[in-house]
């Protein structure tokens, strides 16, 4: 899949995007944490973001999750500008980005299924969607467990299982695979690459070359002058 | 002993590490004794006197007051044996810790100093309460010099049986410490109403000891001070039976609280005595039912998963309305005194039913987790709250009206706690202290900026304390404040949702 970059490049016109980035840039007291970036993902394809330490990758999926302003240029998400005040924007972009607040009080499955309810589905429905994603994700037997009792692979697991049992269109994960192991990744790989093929646009910034080879239709590399 | 020589042979080293001078000491004694100068003596004068004015002796030299008194020692019991499981009196350092838990040292041993540090100071500090206390009636004519000196010997005696139920509830389990204390409370409050309950327990003998111009009843001090005798017996053992595992914990805990402390999180530092979930994780807390339901059911089993947390903020919730309706039955000129405990109660028993705020305010300023939308779920996180307001507030209140206060005060007191809810969500909305206040603001007087970290970090206590001290204002009418209090809400929401905007 990784070997099919170029096909997923968004160039002709008509094609539906599902993020478009035009000279995007944030910078704080002159300071750069992303320099100017350009792109086009096409809608239901994969992106990953790479690019060294500070190149401004998690500042990127921030500013397109609306969760900070940019300082320059401008970003659209299907056909929504980007601003998180937006009742439609916020409906269509899921993700993990840093830090996931999980509920202390609740098991995994009822926060999952809670997750849910919020947006609307009746709570048999809800149940089941989470009885599903807690077995993809390998966290079946853990269910009735509480997020503290998690190791920290397993909790990066619940968190990405957290941020997909909503509905979204796009997808934008930070470095999924962080404190993962192979098998884990390997199966994350397999989710996300599940999640495209049912119309999701994914994009992920990530470091590990087998996962953004196994999952993404292009990159997006960013630099730093 | 061998245990003795190895432990002299640590404590030798520990005196003679490079850190350790002797200027250091010389120091905390000058400043305690400079403290206790320029800052202690002026309070306990004023509480003296204070305490010495008409009013306020009409209630602590009236015929209830020793009664009250055992109510509240029995209750400082049970208090004393939960605090045990979250910060035992036999503590030290967590490296200290580490070592004598895995050491081969007898705890008896390793133990006992800093076990005898925390049960000095209890028996001070309630010695100089009782001191107060005692002083003041001595002032007033209402005691004779001798009672106050049996009184006060008797509360030193207390403050040792206390500490060790410290130190019992420091050595059993959790379990254990919950039914112990809760079988304390109940008998300590039974024995305060019943006639004749005072005799039969340590609290009572307290009671029958309260200063006055009668007798001194002498046998109630000789029975304290024989209990005392025997419990000690049982310190060795109890200092023994302390888990390892336990007294690192606790250590770890109190350590990363005072660093969090040090740093002004105070958020940071309460949340490290919030118990995790231990229990119920087969109940079903997200149940087939209306939305709202479906919030309050979440928030209650999610609470009762944590048993001793609810118990705790319902009986505090109890004593609340019962302390702001109270208000209207005290004299005006200490109505302020129950006001103001009640608002504080009210306040911390609240923070129990505010993880959902918590977490609210946490999932807003991310990619969005819930679809409800960050008003709406944080009016549904309000439901439990609000439910444990009308139901235990207004007990509390309606306890009050029965022994005195006013209904349309009992009413204030509902609608005062439902105030405090939207404090409360102001408060989880605050998010990181800004990083300005930590600069310096020199002024004549010295620095202020720490000042202005407390100010911050205790902005919604502040707000409450004022707000339950203008409750308690004759100019104010019952109506007027029932009108006002939803304004006050309506600001205090308005102020919640510009923090959550500005965290975004």
């Amino acid at each position: 899949m990784g070997k099919s970059h170029n096909a997923a490049v968004a160039a002709s016109a008509g094609t539906a995007f599902g993020v478009r980035v035009d000279s995007l840039a944030v910078q704080i007291d002159d300071v750069p944490l992303l320099e100017s970036v350009s792109f086009d993902i096409l809608s239901g394809t994969a992106a990953a973001i790479t690019g060294a330490n500070g190149a401004g990758k998690t500042t990127l999926l921030r500013v397109l999750a609306g969760l900070m302003p940019p300082t320059a240029g401008s970003a659209h998400v299907g056909d929504l500008p980007v601003d998180e005040r937006s009742p439609a924007f916020r409906r269509m972009v899921a993700g993990h980005i840093g830090h996931t607040s999980f509920a202390r009080d609740l098991t995994l499955d009822e926060q999952l299924t809670m997750v849910g309810v919020s947006w609307g589905a009746e709570v048999p429905t809800a149940r089941e969607r989470a009885t599903a994603l807690l077995d993809d994700f390998g966290l079946t037997r853990l269910r009735t467990r509480f997020a503290h009792e998690l190791s920290s692979g397993q909790a990066q697991m619940f968190s990405l299982a957290l941020a997909i049992a909503r509905p979204f269109d796009v997808l934008m994960l930070d470095e999924p695979e962080q404190r993962l192991d192979k098998e884990r990744r390997t199966q994350v790989a397999r989710i996300l690459r599940g999640l495209v093929a049912e119309g999701t646009t994914l994009l992920f910034a990530s470091h590990n070359a087998k996962l953004i080879d196994a999952v993404s239709d292009r990159t997006v590399a960013l630099t730093r002058s | 002993m061998a245990s003795n020589s190895t432990l002299r042979r640590l404590r030798r080293l520990r005196r003679d590490r490079q850190a350790q001078s002797e200027s250091d000491l010389t120091y905390v004694i000058y400043v305690s004794v400079m403290l206790l100068l320029i800052v202690g003596v002026p309070i306990i004068r004023t509480a003296v006197l204070g305490l010495a004015t008409p009013d306020v002796l009409a209630l602590v030299a009236g015929p209830a007051a020793p009664a009250v008194l055992a109510a509240i020692t029995g209750l400082l019991f049970a208090a004393l044996v939960v605090l045990g499981r979250t910060r035992g009196p036999a503590l030290m350092d967590p490296f200290r810790s580490v070592v004598v838990a895995s050491n081969h040292l007898p705890r008896r041993h390793t133990l006992r100093r800093p076990f005898l540090v925390s049960a000095s100071q209890l028996v001070v500090a309630l010695a100089a309460v009782a001191l107060i206390l005692a002083s003041a009636l001595a002032v007033a004519g209402a005691a004779t010099a001798l009672s106050v000196i049996a009184f006060v010997a008797a509360t030193v005696l207390i403050g040792i049986f206390a500490s060790i139920a410290w130190l019992l509830g420091q050595s059993v389990s959790t379990q254990a410490s919950q039914r112990v204390a809760a079988v304390l409370a109940v008998v300590s409050l039974g024995t305060a109403v019943i006639p004749g309950g005072l005799v039969a327990t340590p609290w009572g003998w307290i009671a029958l000891l309260y200063p006055s111009s009668a007798f001194v009843a002498w046998p109630a001090l000789g029975a304290l001070a024989a209990l005392v005798i025997l419990a000690a017996f049982a310190i060795p053992r109890l200092l023994d039976s302390i888990r390892g595992p336990e007294l690192t914990a606790q250590a770890q805990r109190w350590s990363s609280a005072a660093t969090f402390s040090a740093t002004a999180d105070l958020a940071g530092a309460f949340a490290e005595f919030r118990s995790l979930p231990t229990v119920g994780r087969r109940w079903r807390a997200v149940q087939n039912v209306p939305t709202p339901v479906v919030m309050f059911v979440r928030d209650l089993v999610g609470s009762l998963r944590s048993p001793e947390r609810p118990i705790v903020a319902a009986l505090s919730l109890l004593v609340a309305g019962f302390l702001l309706a109270s208000t209207s039955s005290v004299p005006a000129t200490v109505a302020w005194a129950p006001a103001l405990l009640g608002g504080i109660f009210a306040f911390l028993a609240l923070g129990v039913w505010s993880d959902g705020f918590r977490h609210a305010s946490d999932t807003a300023v991310g990619v969005p987790l819930y679809g409800f939308g960050v008003v709406k779920e944080f009016a549904l996180h309000a439901t439990l709250p609000a439910v444990g307001v009308i139901v235990f507030v207004g007990s509390g209140a309606l306890a009050a009206s029965v022994a005195g206060a006013s209904l349309l005060s009992a009413a204030v007191a509902v609608a005062f706690a439902l105030f405090v809810i939207t404090v409360r969500m102001m408060n989880a909305t605050k998010g990181q202290m800004p990083l300005e206040l930590l600069a310096p603001i020199p002024t004549a007087a010295g620095d202020l900026s720490g000042m202005l970290i407390v100010l911050w970090q205790a902005d919604a206590l502040l707000l409450i304390s004022v707000a339950s001290i203008v409750l308690a204002s004759t100019w104010l009418s019952a109506p007027l404040l029932l009108a006002t209090l939803p304004v006050a809400s309506t600001i205090v929401l308005w102020l919640a949702s510009r923090n959550i905007a500005a965290a975004r």
